[in-house]
């Protein structure tokens, strides 16, 4: 088994079975691109440096792509843009406790820097659902929004939007 | 320096690389993430992911949000629009709310209307004018305005209107947009036995067609009248700039039928298909159809067929003794000289 080394912006090293790896565009390209995938080449001696990851975020990476391994990976936007996407509930454990705190928001951005689409669209997607039936406040109020709008544009808005309330 | 030092600042130099092109989030005061340290991006994405009623109170959670609310278009499976004489709503479908309006507060194309539909998308955008007002200009205005920036595929429009820029609301409706991938059907509605439709006015609307992928035509309430509208200029114009028309009662003579039959004939396309219906008791020109055709309905369902072998087309007269509407169908065929053609769903 091919193992090959990530390391976190905290300089912490990660080695990753090389099959995992599939799930992320960004890795991926790069083995291949590299050739770090040559049986010839001593993988483990050229760790691949994540500078956008901190270790606490890529250790959540990693368990997540270990529990979808062997999923089909998604490649580009071309599906079905109708189908609602339903987050199973493994995902749905998975993000619930980090939810509505920076882990689960830099877990999203780490989805989108190592081109994770499974994990990206998942993650998004369980973000967009603590915001339903939820009011604006509500919503504030849960993530930790400050309220900017002073009381005169917040009813001016709220009389625009009255019709979709 | 050794080859493997050197692959290994490649490998650093490639990440680094792929991160410049990567959305990076801001960061607050204390290094953490929150929703709106977010990149727009990324808001953009999560926003995606929510149906149009779920989105409707993101507007007042903060700017970032509700600009990020309004980049991402809507998607409906219909949006309905209905203005009549005593109401005008707007109401895209799975949404439990439309926007009203009335004579006296007329529904405006405002900025915040025109972001909430601006980009969005409906299979279907089915529009009623039921309103017989003198001057309708203002309200096409409004509802163009509206209907400009959202994409459909599928465009129903009803009107009970017998005024003069009805073509200039059904084009303005199409323009800036590739009509030919656009199915639109079309009803007149005639609400009295007394209105008489506005022929000149209704041709030109009917000339003034563009390319489309398929069309239907109807009448609703008094078409014996209406028929007069779909003359051969009319149906010759509808048959070559679609490939597919289901028409009403029209008022053609052989030869309108017959060149419109030509268009059908030269056509590349193996699915072309026209439908339309003659009445017996009302048009003018029935009797020299029939002779042309040499056609006697008898009390069954009788079929006549025109063939044009070489091109592959044909012309299906149908009918029986005692109905009044004779049906006329123009496709092309298989080599068998059966009908080719697709059953569309409007």
């Amino acid at each position: 088994m091919v193992l090959i080394t990530l390391v976190s912006s905290d300089e912490q090293n990660f080695p990753v079975e090389r099959e995992l790896l599939k799930q992320s565009g960004t890795i991926e390209t790069l083995i291949v691109n590299m050739n770090l995938d040559d049986e010839d080449t001593d993988a483990a001696a050229m760790p691949i440096p994540l500078p956008n990851v901190k270790g606490d975020v890529l250790e959540k990476v990693i368990q997540w792509m270990e529990h979808h391994k062997g999923d089909p990976v998604k490649e580009g936007d071309n599906e079905d843009n109708n189908a609602e996407i339903v987050v199973p509930q493994w995902d749905d454990d998975f993000f619930k406790p980090a939810m509505y705190g920076s882990k689960h928001l830099e877990l999203t951005v780490a989805a989108s820097y190592l081109d994770i689409k499974n994990l990206l669209t998942l993650s998004c997607k369980a973000i967009s659902n603590t915001f339903k039936g939820k009011t604006g406040p509500q919503i504030r109020e849960e993530w930790g929004v400050p309220n900017e709008f002073t009381p005169e544009e917040e009813e001016a808005i709220r009389k625009e939007n009255e019709w979709s309330e | 320096m050794p080859a493997t030092t050197n692959k290994f600042r490649m490998v650093k130099n490639s990440i680094k690389a792929a991160a410049v092109k990567t959305i990076r989030p801001k960061r607050n005061k204390d290094n953490s993430t929150t929703i709106l340290s977010l990149p727009q991006e990324m808001l953009r994405e999560i926003i995606k992911e929510m149906s149009p009623q779920d989105r409707a109170p993101l507007g007042l959670v903060c700017r970032q949000i509700r600009c990020a609310d309004l980049e991402v278009p809507r998607e409906f499976e219909r949006i309905d629009m209905r203005w009549d004489e005593k109401e005008q709503w707007i109401m895209p479908s799975k949404m439990d709310c439309r926007i009203l309006g009335s004579n006296e507060r007329p529904i405006q194309a405002t900025p915040h209307i025109l972001s909430f539909f601006g980009r969005a998308k409906a299979d279907a955008l089915c529009i009623m004018y039921e309103k017989d007002a003198e001057d309708p200009k203002a309200d096409f205005e409004v509802i163009t305005s509206l209907c400009e920036p959202m994409a459909f595929d599928k465009l129903r429009v009803r009107w009970c209107n017998t005024a003069i820029h009805a073509d200039k609301f059904i084009s303005g409706l199409l323009a800036n947009r590739d009509s030919a991938n656009v199915q639109l059907a079309l009803t007149f509605h005639f609400a009295r036995a007394t209105t008489v439709p506005n022929i000149p006015s209704s041709r030109k609307l009917l000339m003034k067609l563009p390319k489309l992928k398929s069309f239907r035509l109807q009448w609703m309430g008094w078409s014996r009248l209406a028929s007069a509208i779909l003359d051969d200029s009319t149906l010759l114009h509808i048959v070559s700039n679609t490939d597919h028309a289901e028409l009403d009662l029209a008022e053609f003579t052989a030869q309108g039928l017959l060149d419109s039959f030509e268009v059908v004939c030269k056509s590349n396309f193996s699915k072309k298909y026209v439908k339309l219906y003659l009445s017996k008791c009302w048009s003018k020109g029935v009797k020299e159809i029939m002779q042309r055709f040499q056609i006697h309905f008898t009390g069954m369902m009788t079929e006549y067929r025109h063939v044009d072998r070489e091109r592959q087309a044909v012309l299906i007269i149908s009918g029986r003794a005692y109905d009044d509407k004779v049906c006329f169908q123009m496709c092309k065929s298989d080599q068998n000289e059966n009908a080719t053609f697709d059953i569309i769903q409007w």
